[in-house]
């Protein structure tokens, strides 16, 4: 029975999820770092400012 | 511990990162070359090592959030309800490869697609399950709440992996056993040389390597989530 074609599909699905699933890991922890910096700058600048007005009502 | 990390990475993970690209390609290139081509299926017969791997990861990354879940209830910490997650989305994407791989296998041997056979209708119940775990979670709020939620919903979810495994020993079915003898009905059955043994056995021991370092990295995003989360919540004064 000539069946090649089938089995080619077969791996080609495999290949193409584990594919596009590694991908959308990669893209979610990429963004996930971005929004990471973002926020701990803002913390940082947050923190400074708190200390400022603290220093200033003393 | 500094020295044990490489790029924010346990060294752990960067190995089993190397392993799982090895033994991928060991295990492709016995299938291609190593095992013999099957008489009367044909070519289409080499999609099994694959499609039996993956419904074995699949399978076994659904008990380990049950397990996760278990363990979440007794003794509730964040980490496990991250590792249920990442669990649920890696048996997932694997019970996936192997429903649609079986269609593809099925097509010429059957000559159907799909047919309302119990193997194939628990194991698209098992995904279906779990894939609704994880569009409820996200209708929970509160990351407690969400956390016991998950959990309990995990352990009763995994109750369609015995009912999965088990339906072709107990009901009558069309789909061959692997392990142990089938229904006599079975279409699709063959008899292992030496070689398909060892090249199933390597394909599952690649998929259980690559299943497992998907897993400790889905983890790994799961805890920077949570990292993110908790500064949101800050920022936000909450």
């Amino acid at each position: 029975m000539e069946t090649t074609n089938y089995m080619i599909l077969g791996y080609a699905v495999i290949f193409v999820v584990l594919a596009l699933y590694l991908v959308s890991l990669a893209v979610r922890r990429r963004n996930l770092q971005r929004d990471l910096g973002m926020l701990t700058q803002l913390d940082k600048k947050t923190n400074r400012i708190r200390a400022k007005s603290k220093k200033r009502r003393r | 511990m500094a020295k044990r990390v490489v790029q924010g990475r346990p060294r752990l993970l960067s190995v089993l990162n190397v392993a799982s690209v090895l033994l991928m390609v060991a295990a492709t290139l016995m299938v291609f070359l190593y095992a013999p081509r099957e008489r009367v299926m044909g070519e289409v017969q080499r999609v099994f090592y694959y499609h039996v791997s993956a419904g074995w990861v699949g399978m076994a990354a659904f008990v380990a959030a049950a397990v996760a879940g278990i363990v979440y209830l007794v003794r509730p910490a964040r980490k496990w309800d991250v590792l249920a997650v990442a669990a649920v989305e890696i048996g997932l994407v694997f019970s996936l490869i192997n429903i649609v791989t079986g269609s593809i296998w099925a097509y010429p041997t059957w000559n159907t697609w799909w047919t309302w056979d119990p193997r194939l209708v628990t194991a698209t119940v098992m995904e279906l399950t779990f894939l609704a775990y994880l569009l409820l979670r996200q209708s929970v709020e509160d990351p407690e709440r969400r956390a016991r939620f998950g959990a309990i919903y995990a352990i009763l979810g995994s109750l369609t992996v015995p009912l999965t495994y088990m339906s072709i020993r107990i009901w009558r079915t069309i789909h061959p056993v692997v392990i142990g003898s089938g229904d006599p009905g079975a279409q699709g059955t063959f008899a292992f040389t030496s070689p398909m043994v060892y090249t199933l056995l390597v394909s599952l021991l690649a998929f259980t390597v690559l299943g497992a370092t998907l897993l400790w990295h889905r983890v790994l995003l799961g805890k920077l989530a949570d990292k993110v989360e908790q500064l949101r919540l800050k920022a936000l004064g909450l």
